[in-house]
């Protein structure tokens, strides 16, 4: 069941192109189909979010959360572990930066040291959050699909809680706590617009997880043991290597929760995460766990979102527009990687615990635990 | 009365190359207790599969009571009255008896529901009348292994009828089972069925079956009656004697003669594992610059035997040392990497990494050589993989994926890392499968030039041939135990395939 990786490189990429475009034209008909100014909403759709360098700006800005989640996922996919929690590990990442930024405001800690220590506690709390669904297979075989969602709603809970409840500013109308001062935010690269350095810094997240996955030991390991854990074990690969990209998925994943605070929010708000955990994972299958595919996959989440944004406010298209096109381009870029190895061999690849369009050696690496322990 | 004839049964693989039944022809007759003997891959399974309509021959009939069956059809087959057990149970464990025995043939009531207590009433009376010992409703998943291979078989009677099509019954059933097992198939014979079954296990079937079938690479070589033949003209049928190996003097049997040494020594040492149980624990050593085989029929405790000695599984009692060093104790990747060569018997899931490239597949022990910096450029990895891969003749773009090579290539690539150097000790199970005869050749010259570099070389294989071939001593394994061992130089194929099967006439 190795279909996708017979397919030479060049055909992939087209397939995935081909149904990217599918994407946009159901995009455009569903723009078109659910307004009364049809023409209006297409352009405010499909246009607008690239109007002026200020909107562009900040598309590039909304989309950098997006590609630290993904960069994480594409990490947890190619190790086979399919990690569902990326919205709670950003959720706890937003929190820990907020709060470590709080308590360094009242020392006048250098900006510096203040942004190093809020991306650092993210990190490392999101990091701590999928290790625990890591861990808990290590030791028991518990499914890290099921147990990263289900930590991550609870972290979610809990979250909102002490950013609505019990961390809240005080005489805010907003459920959220104190601002960010703006010394301590990241910062802004092309005012008055939001981008920030949050853009350079998922980048630079998402050039360090190619790097690790394309050039280094570690990232032939994440490999193997993704394609085939039977194989890793049989050839000496820990177990350890598929814990470590987990929770390095998780660090990531954090990171982008601070990337939310310390950019474009300037403080933790409840809800604020919105769904980039999804997004992430969602961009990640779209680029076919490449981290470097999914910056423009990125991109093209974030355009959804602002032509979806444009659409409510200029024409009459709904806010949630952006989600429905979202599902239609996961679920297009999905079929197709799946689809055309099925075609070529007459049969369904299996995906479980992978990305959509390497599907491993079999489908069964659960039943490989028992025999192996 | 004759109730199953089939005639020139052919059926091809494509996928692996293998012509597993070449002609076959069966006859069945009503009261008979025929038993299908053969080596590993003589086409047993392939024939029981092609008559219960699981396989669609390439040519040949299959008739049942004179009326031609569709090829390829379980539906037809089963009307026909043949009911088929597998080797590997179809019983699903959440159900009862009675229901597995009504799956897919449900009673219903009014037509619409499920009658359970029909389908309890025709399990009884199945279980009744043939003298079964399980309880009808009873949950599959709470019986014994014995207890479920008599479900087995009274499923196949439920779905089938006259002609039941057995599948190796007695290969997980201990010695008291077996015979248990086989008195209850006498029981159904002498009710009018026909009963074909696989076994590998000669010694017993000489005093149970009427008949004998010899099946040899896809071939019947013998049918007899089980009266006229004894059981070392058997297992001579069953494998093809080797020219040049008439030495028996030097054949000698053992009980614990199985050299020891002391567990410092360098080597592998296997001290007191049980591989079947209630077996006695199995001892043995492989002293480093020989090539020791270990051989035994599926079942009789190789597949464990590989699993320790891999490490891939712990043992619960007794223990397996690399050069003194318990594996439990050892880091596995350091371990593998310097120390222990595996070849697995199951290629594609522990051997090779389908969906990785040819590179990376010959590459994976040699991980910690390369540099960071190396990865990226990767011409010295290509190089290096070139060079592994060359040396075994393998086609094969290295950037390709390992999936685009073909078995006896895959085959090539997983000896290639495992025997890119020498190793303390080089665990090889079933290293030759899937090669033509120049790789075996080139395979085997290898092998013993690794354990000339001063490797202890342990060879896992259900192939006599394969064990003659490459190794200096050959132990063979039944029920878990060493029952002989030999120097390979002078051991006679047929004597080896006798003791496999649990007969103690050799030598």
């Amino acid at each position: 069941m190795t279909d996708a990786d017979a397919a030479p490189r060049s055909s992939r990429a087209a397939r995935r192109a081909l149904a990217l475009g599918s994407a946009l034209v159901l995009a455009a008909l569903y723009a078109a189909a659910a307004s009364r100014e049809p023409l209006k909403a297409l352009y405010a759709f499909f246009a607008s979010p690239f109007a002026s360098g200020y909107a562009i700006f900040s598309l590039i800005e909304k989309a950098a959360p997006i590609l630290a989640c993904a960069a994480g996922a594409c990490l947890a996919l190619r190790a086979g572990a399919f990690n569902l929690g990326g919205e709670g590990q950003a959720a706890v990442g937003a929190l820990a930066s907020a709060v470590a930024i709080e308590a360094m405001t009242p020392t006048g800690a250098s900006p510096v040291l203040a942004i190093a220590v809020a991306l650092g506690a993210a990190a490392l709390a999101g990091a701590v959050l999928a290790w625990l669904s890591a861990a808990a297979e290590e030791w028991s075989g518990a499914d890290i699909m099921l147990t990263s969602f289900l930590l991550s709603q609870a972290a979610i809970a809990a979250v909102d809680w002490a950013v609505g409840t019990a961390l809240r500013e005080e005489g805010s109308n907003l459920l959220a706590m104190a601002r960010v001062p703006d010394a301590y935010r990241l910062p802004r690269l092309a005012p008055p617009s939001s981008l920030s350095a949050a853009a350079p810094a998922s980048l630079a997240a998402a050039l360090i997880a190619l790097f690790v996955l394309r050039g280094t030991r570690a990232g032939l390991e994440i490999e193997l043991s993704g394609r085939n854990r039977d194989f890793a074990a049989a050839v000496g690969i820990s177990p350890r290597v598929r814990s470590g990209a987990m929770t390095a998925s998780g660090a990531l994943g954090g990171l982008a929760g601070a990337l939310l605070v310390l950019g474009q929010a300037g403080r933790a708000i409840k809800g604020m995460t919105g769904g980039v955990g999804w997004d992430g994972l969602s961009v990640a299958l779209i680029a076919g766990t490449d981290p470097l595919a999914s910056v423009p996959a990125a991109l093209f989440f974030s355009w959804l979102d602002a032509g979806a944004r444009q659409g409510s406010l200029i024409a009459d298209l709904s806010p949630d527009a952006s989600a429905i096109m979202k599902a239609a381009a996961l679920f297009l870029v999905t079929a197709a990687a799946i689809g055309g190895g099925a075609a070529r061999k007459g049969r369904s690849a299996s995906s479980r615990g992978r990305g959509m369009d390497r599907a491993g050696d079999r489908g069964a690496a659960g039943e490989a635990q028992g025999s192996t322990g | 009365m004759e109730l199953l004839s089939a005639r020139g049964l052919t059926k091809y693989f494509p996928e692996t190359r293998t012509l597993a039944n070449d002609g076959v022809s069966l006859s069945l007759a009503s009261g008979e207790l025929h038993a299908i003997v053969g080596e590993n891959g003589a086409g047993k399974s392939t024939l029981a599969r092609v008559i219960a309509g699981l396989e669609r021959p390439d040519s040949g009939v299959v008739e049942a009571r004179g009326i031609r069956v569709r090829p390829g059809s379980v539906r037809d087959a089963e009307s026909a009255g043949i009911g088929f057990a597998p080797q590997v149970s179809l019983l699903a464990p959440g159900l009862s008896v009675a229901e597995n025995l009504a799956l897919g043939r449900e009673p219903r009531r009014a037509g619409v529901f499920l009658s359970a207590r029909k389908a309890y009433v025709e399990a009884a009376l199945i279980v009744e009348r043939y003298g079964f010992r399980i309880d009808p409703g009873a949950l599959v998943s709470s019986l014994s292994v014995a207890e479920r291979r008599q479900a087995e078989i009274a499923r196949a009677l439920a779905r089938g009828g006259d002609i039941l099509i057995l599948d190796e019954p007695t290969s997980i059933l201990s010695e008291a089972e077996a015979d248990a097992l086989f008195d209850q198939l006498r029981r159904l014979a002498d009710a009018g069925k026909a009963i074909a079954f696989i076994t590998h296990r000669v010694s017993e079937i000489m005093s149970v079956a009427d008949r004998i079938t010899v099946l040899r690479d896809g071939k019947v070589v013998e049918s007899i009656a089980a009266a006229e033949a004894d059981e070392r003209t058997i297992a001579g049928l069953m494998t093809r004697e080797t020219e040049g190996r008439e030495d028996p003097k030097r054949t000698r049997s053992v009980g614990g003669a199985i050299s020891k040494a002391g567990s410092e020594a360098a080597g592998l040492a296997i001290e007191g594992l049980r591989l079947v149980p209630d077996a006695e624990p199995l001892s043995l050593f492989a002293r480093p610059g020989e090539v020791l085989a270990v051989t035994a029929f599926a079942g009789n405790g190789l597949a464990e035997l590989e699993a320790y000695a891999s490490g891939m599984r712990a043992p619960m009692e007794g223990r397996v040392l690399i050069d003194g060093e318990d594996l439990r104790l050892s880091k596995r990747g350091e371990l593998r990497a310097d120390k222990l060569a595996y070849a697995a018997s199951d290629r594609e899931r522990f051997g090779i990494c389908r969906s990785a490239t040819i590179r990376d597949n010959a590459l994976a022990l040699r991980r910690g050589e390369f540099r960071d910096l190396d990865w990226i450029v990767a011409r010295r990895l290509d190089k290096a993989a070139r060079a592994m891969v060359g040396d075994f003749h393998i086609e094969g773009d290295v950037r390709a994926a390992a999936s685009t090579l073909s078995g006896g290539n895959r085959q090539r690539l997983l000896l290639a890392r495992e025997l890119d150097r020498p190793r303390s000790v080089v665990l090889l199970a079933e290293p030759l499968q899937g090669l033509d005869l120049r790789s075996r050749k080139e395979a085997a010259t290898r092998i013993r030039a690794i354990a000339a570099d001063g490797s202890a070389v342990l060879v896992l294989t259900s192939s006599v041939e394969d064990a003659l071939d490459l190794a200096d001593r050959v132990v063979t394994l039944y029920r878990g135990q060493a029952v002989l061992e030999t120097e390979a130089d002078g051991a006679k194929a047929r004597d080896l395939v006798a003791r496999m099967a649990g007969s103690l006439g050799a030598a």
